[in-house]
């Protein structure tokens, strides 16, 4: 981090309409972010998960300019680990990384620019000008992907279980996992879990 | 982990399970086949723990994860010959993390910027002793 130089950073919190109008239009619940583009430094959003209650979620937008990776992936480690019930999203732009989250946990401002600043960052109460820009963008949806953007496409559990996947899924049960656990009783055995990314 | 385990003790008769949780926004199932087909090794299994369940970070979690800290995920087990799986995942023999500072789960387990020695000494004592190791983690 010491390496690393902000040159601007924005803090915007919504007390989002975002869920509910997206979650009111059946036809976006679940289904595959929106390819609407409109700027290339912020990724695409997930659809809200409409089975579960509707809550006034907040959204929390920052804008980090800095000059290398790193501070991406600490930013987006530190706040998907303190609010690991949210969504997030990042993408890095040439010089620009944005981070969007939507959580239904108790998060705010203070709290989060208090968060930030215990690893470092500096940060702010974004502007109201600031703000309208940023609920403008996220209102209509107009969230675009930068080409080189990781996709934050949800993705069918069965839909890569056929062919020759690496992959055994765990998305129904810890069966097959706990069977070669105990099949190779009288070996060493290791296991971790790990984000992929 | 893949220098510190597989390549490291390629003789070594260990079954390696690699969890692979949707855990940072950018996590997804291709990024975890592309980890997949990157550790090819016939000793690792690997699984897929996408987000909507986290099993495997739920299920490891307890007695190791503090309580309300949310799944495991970024932690490292090692399990003796005689460890079984019965209700839950049996206490590890060895076991290492990489949550949030230490403040998670046990800081005396913290091993951030330092895994891959912590890795590879457990690999060394677990493989070149035959005492037994207390199991930790509280569970049956």
């Amino acid at each position: 981090m010491a390496r690393v130089r902000f040159l601007a950073f924005l803090v915007f919190a919504l007390t989002a309409t975002w869920a509910l109008t997206a979650c009111a239009r059946p036809s976006r619940c679940g289904a595959p972010n929106s390819t609407a583009r409109v700027s290339n430094d912020i990724a695409p959003m997930s659809s809200p998960p409409c089975n579960e209650q509707r809550v006034a979620a907040k959204l929390i937008v920052l804008a980090v300019e800095r000059l290398d990776e790193s501070a991406s992936q600490h930013i987006r480690a530190a706040l998907a680990e303190r609010y690991n019930q949210g969504l997030f999203f990042a993408a890095a732009g040439n010089d620009l990384v944005t981070i969007l989250a939507r959580t239904d946990s108790d998060i705010n401002v203070a709290n989060t620019v208090g968060f930030l600043q215990t690893i470092g960052i500096q940060a702010r109460e974004a502007t109201e000008q600031e703000y309208q820009a940023a609920e403008s963008a996220l209102t209509g949806r107009t969230i675009g992907v930068s080409a080189s953007a990781v996709s934050l496409d949800e993705q069918g559990p069965s839909r890569h279980d056929a062919g020759d996947s690496p992959l055994r899924s765990l998305d129904a049960s810890l069966d097959s996992l706990r069977d070669r656990f105990n099949r190779d009783k009288g070996k060493l055995r290791f296991v971790a879990i790990l984000s992929p990314t | 982990m893949q220098d510190s385990i597989l390549k490291k003790f390629p003789d070594t008769d260990i079954s390696v399970s690699l969890v692979w949780v949707e855990m940072l926004p950018t996590d997804n199932r291709v990024a975890a086949e592309n980890m997949a087909a990157s550790i090819r090794d016939p000793r690792v299994v690997h699984y897929f723990d996408p987000r909507g369940a986290r099993l495997a970070g739920g299920a490891f979690a307890k007695g190791i994860i503090r309580e309300g800290a949310g799944p495991a995920w970024d932690v490292y087990f090692f399990y003796d010959k005689d460890a079984e799986w019965q209700h839950a995942p049996p206490g590890p023999a060895e076991w290492f993390h990489q949550l949030g500072g230490g403040t998670r789960a046990d800081p005396r387990r913290f091993a951030a910027g330092v895994i891959g020695d912590k890795l590879h000494e457990a690999m060394h004592r677990l493989t070149h002793t035959n005492c037994e190791h207390p199991r930790i983690g509280g569970r049956p």
